[in-house]
């Protein structure tokens, strides 16, 4: 079987998913085209040699709608012949994406293969294609359907984490994504986004609030204690799973959850041989990749579950990991992973995360596989796990290792 | 022998009067013989050249219809069907389907029908009425509409889950259905449920001239081309997704998930909205097949219905006791518990004695007494006569001539133990004692008592609640939290025995 490589991996800059967002004039499909070009001029391959293009997308109606992928393909003025496949796995959407094109390279079905991710989050919300999970009462009823944020809470219950904790953890993703934007770490792979008339729009992740303090997020309420303890109540019905929880502690807001941005984002995966056609150095092998499924009310627990198997698979230890890389949904599902595993906060999200610039849904995997791409070559380290929590419980993760 | 319960009068102007009037019985109910001759009345409209529409009304003062008769309900899924090779499942919803696609053929034979609601609608009642072109209730305010089936495990079946939800939305029919709340006449028509209210000496005539003056009218909104959903329907609908999101929460932890029939509506209203109505009714019958199934609805019927009923007449009370009025209750701790139960039983008469460690402390437990009463601006002499039958001290002398006995001391087992003996040597050990406990045992705190006998439960605390409504583990997860036990009330039957 053939071995999957890393060639190239871009990722537009975030823009607050509102309407008074730098890129909220951008339709999703124009973020999409824009990734898929800059994967083709900096590389300069024929296109006609990639086989397939997957993006993930996690609200895939209306302007995102209508396989995305394929018509971002078009749109990109790929060649006519690669194909172009939407994919969802809520917010793992885009590692799911890259897993896929690694897959199908491993396989031998495709020499390139591009995965990444789109979502614009201000152009289409949240839950706006519906679902039988949320809506269907005999669905939600029968699985405990309770939203993402009150699992967060949950989780952050459950495990211990005070308020004061998950802040803390808030404010050095803040600082850590300030420090890595003045080090101009992400250089390498930003690609800013253009308007109609070709001119930049956005270049800078546009979410961050560097200043951020623990005095100035004291002051902001807890985003789900009235869906949990009020109307309708999502508490009660996260205790009759949880029966053991007195009262869910409601830690999560707007300044330690993730933030709603848009964005888009392009891996470039393919075999050796297809590489050395265009003189392409590999920048890392995709060493696996694992999904899971685990309880789905508390919804975020995954990371750790998926890490264990993945390593497990791979013959690893959590020692033999240099960087992880796990999607900052709420602070408590990264602080869960850490002392579960037992993995030390300099090795986890070291430039930052979600909670300081954002997590465009679809988009997320594939970004934050680049980010600690760049970190692994800036700092000269080996091998990196890219993880998320995704939505009913599942978990995504993948292992690169640097050549 | 059968025996008419719809009459049928035509008028000069075409107009059928159908006239509900169930022999034999106070009140109408849908039963075998209603059913029998509605069919035939709807046969006629459809069938009868000279009926030009018809109105419905109800023969008896005491109302309209007041749903089906839950005595005489039968699921067995037998009948006509047992012998045809077909499932259980299948004969089941035959059965259930014939009235919910009576009332469909009703209103699509093209004529108008009107209703003319003289007293209360409920269940299947309001479900006829529903079914009609055009609906005119008396103006009283006492009337009540509504479809309190889910209170006794059943749902409305009839068109009720589908019809509502069509006339008023989505949301505000699944707070009536769910809920199983009644709404009066203008509350009604308010909500588009009816299209007059009038007095009513007034609604056959008013119903017959809009069927007179509406040849056309025969076709509900449902049924039309231009028919837009109230509120928006679909699983893209952002109304649509927060209600059921919303709602079906709601639902589930008000019933812990396990209430069939809540369930059942839910998915009836979210997915027969979606459906045509033919399709939609067809559906709904289907869940109640599915309902009616499961013994849970059997058993509601039973316990909240028919067995409530005969409880609260007496059914089950020895013949020669005769009945034992409370005179005199012993509180036992004047904490927040106590002072109300004080309260409440001086304010209906009987006299209290309000018993705690010191006299200071069961003073202020008078005193919340006293507080409630002068909030609720409650005239000083009937306050001061209120009052006057509370009689706080701290010792136990003071409970002679008690009759009844309630405990609402410390949660500990050792507290109680020590006050309920120094209770039954005052009073002695025939005397009927209740405990408010909501966390200990009941049999354990009996023990103190030299006669103990478990005799009559009562739940308190929410807590309990989620107990009683709790299925068995294997649906829960297995956590830390123990389940507290109910308060129990216990008493001493020799009083009884004895004699
Ligand atoms: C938590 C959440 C509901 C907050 O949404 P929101 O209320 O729209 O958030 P906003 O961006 O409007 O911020 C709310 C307030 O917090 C403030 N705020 C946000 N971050 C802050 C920070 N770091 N420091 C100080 N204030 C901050 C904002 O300024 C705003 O204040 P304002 O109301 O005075 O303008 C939303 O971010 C969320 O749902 N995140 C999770 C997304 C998700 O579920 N993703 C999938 C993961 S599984």
């Amino acid at each position: 079987m053939a071995e999957a490589y890393i060639y190239d991996a871009v990722r537009t800059p975030r823009g607050k998913g509102r309407k008074d967002g730098k890129l909220h004039e951008i339709t999703p499909i124009q973020l999409a085209t824009q990734v898929l070009q800059a994967i083709r001029d900096r590389t300069n391959i024929d296109t006609a040699d990639v086989d397939d293009v997957i993006l993930g997308c996690v609200s895939p109606v209306g302007e995102q709608g209508a396989d995305i992928a394929r018509v971002a393909v078009l749109n990109a003025d790929y060649a006519e012949t690669t194909a172009g496949v939407q994919v969802n796995r809520f917010c793992a959407s885009g590692l799911e994406a890259v897993n896929m094109a690694a897959a199908k390279v491993i396989a031998g079905e495709a020499e390139f293969a591009i995965g990444g991710g789109v979502e614009s989050m201000s152009r289409v919300p949240m839950g706006s294609d519906g679902g039988a999970w949320a809506t269907d009462p005999a669905v939600a009823i029968k699985n405990y359907f309770a939203p993402q944020g009150i699992g967060a809470d949950l989780i952050a219950t459950i495990d211990g984490f005070s308020r004061d904790d998950v802040d803390a953890y808030a404010v050095e993703s803040q600082r850590r994504a300030a420090k890595a934007w003045d080090e101009k770490r992400f250089a390498k792979s930003i690609i800013p986004v253009k308007d109609v008339i070709g001119e930049i729009v956005l270049g800078h992740d546009e979410y961050m609030r560097p200043q951020t303090d623990m005095q100035s997020l004291a002051s902001l309420a807890p985003a789900f204690q009235a869906l949990g303890e009020q109307m309708p109540g999502f508490d009660e019905i996260a205790k009759l799973r949880y029966p053991e929880v007195e009262r869910v502690n409601h830690v999560h807001h707007a300044g330690n959850s993730s933030g709603i941005v848009d964005g888009a984002s392009a891996v470039l995966v393919g075999n050796k041989e297809i590489g050395a056609k265009y003189g392409l150095k590999p920048r890392a092998r995709i060493k696996g990749m694992a999904s899971i499924g685990s309880e789905p009310l508390i919804m975020l627990t995954g990371p750790t579950y998926v890490t264990q198997k993945l390593l497990k698979r791979l013959g690893m230890t959590v020692a033999d990991i240099d960087l992880f890389e796990l999607n900052e949904a709420f602070a408590s599902v990264v602080m869960r992973m850490m002392k579960h595993l037992d993995i030390p906060h300099e090795k986890m999200n070291v430039n930052g995360g979600a909670i300081a610039m954002g997590h465009p849904l679809g988009a997320t995997g594939g970004m934050i596989l680049g980010t600690v791409l760049d970190e692994l070559e800036r700092t000269g380290k080996q091998t990196a796990l890219v993880t998320l929590c995704v939505g009913a419980g599942m978990g995504t993760a993948t292992v690169i290792e640097r050549i | 022998m059968t025996e008419q319960a719809i009459r049928q009068d035509l008028d000069a102007d075409g107009i059928l009067l159908l006239t509900i009037d169930c022999p034999g019985l106070s009140m109408n109910v849908i039963n075998e013989d209603l059913t029998r001759d509605l069919i035939a009345a709807v046969e006629r409209i459809k069938t009868d050249d000279a009926v030009k529409g018809a109105v419905i009304t109800s023969g008896k003062p005491s109302g309209f219809v007041a749903g089906a008769d839950l005595k005489g309900m039968n699921f067995s899924g037998g009948g006509a069907g047992a012998s045809s090779g077909k499932s259980r499942m299948a004969q089941l919803f035959e059965g259930v389907f014939t009235l919910n696609k009576l009332l469909r053929d009703m209103e699509t034979t093209g004529k108008p029908v009107a209703s003319a609601v003289n007293g209360l609608a409920l269940g299947g009642g309001l479900e006829i009425v529903l079914a009609t072109h055009y609906r005119v209730i008396a103006d009283n305010p006492k009337i009540v509409l509504g479809l309190p089936e889910v209170l006794v495990g059943l749902f409305p079946g009839a068109g009720g889950t589908q019809r509502l939800p069509r006339l008023i939305g989505v949301q505000p029919a699944l707070m009536f259905l769910l809920q199983g709340k009644n709404m009066s006449p203008q509350e009604a028509l308010g909500l588009g449920v009816a299209q007059a209210v009038v007095p009513v000496e007034q609604v056959v005539q008013t119903a017959k001239d809009w069927v007179k003056a509406n040849p056309k009218g025969g076709v509900q909104p449902w049924d039309q081309k231009s028919f837009k959903f109230p509120g928006g329907v679909g699983a893209t609908n952002p109304n649509f997704v927060q209600t059921f999101m919303g709602g079906t929460a709601m639902a589930h932890k008000q019933t812990f998930g396990n209430m069939n029939q809540v369930k059942a509506i839910l998915s009836a209203v979210y997915e027969g909205t979606q459906l045509p109505m033919d399709t939609a009714i067809r559906l709904e019958s289907k869940y109640f097949a599915k309902v009616v199934a499961d013994p849970q609805a059997g058993n509601m019927i039973r316990s909240l219905f028919v067995s409530k009923q005969a409880a609260e007449k007496g059914a089950r009370r020895p013949a020669n006791v005769p009945p034992m009025k409370t005179k005199k209750v012993g509180m036992l701790g004047a904490g927040l518990m106590g002072a109300g139960i004080a309260m409440v039983s001086a304010q209906a008469g009987i006299e209290v004695v309000l018993l705690d460690r010191d006299l200071a402390a069961a003073e202020k437990g008078k005193q919340y007494t006293a507080d409630r009463l002068a909030k609720k601006r409650t005239a000083p002499e009937k306050a001061a006569e209120i009052l006057g039958r509370i009689h706080p001290t701290s010792d136990y002398a003071d409970l002679k001539g008690c009759d009844l006995i309630i405990e609402a001391v410390f949660e500990t087992r050792e507290i109680k133990a020590d006050v309920t003996k120094a209770t039954e040597a005052v009073v002695g050990a025939d005397t009927i004692f209740g405990s408010n406990t909501s966390t200990l045992p009941i049999t354990g705190l009996a023990e103190a008592w030299s006669k103990p006998r478990i005799s009559w439960a009562s739940t308190s605390s929410r807590q309990s609640r989620r107990c009683r409504w709790s299925k068995s583990s294997s649906a829960r997860k297995p956590g830390l939290r123990q389940s507290p036990r109910r308060s129990i009330m216990w008493r001493k039957s020799a009083r009884r025995r004895s004699s």
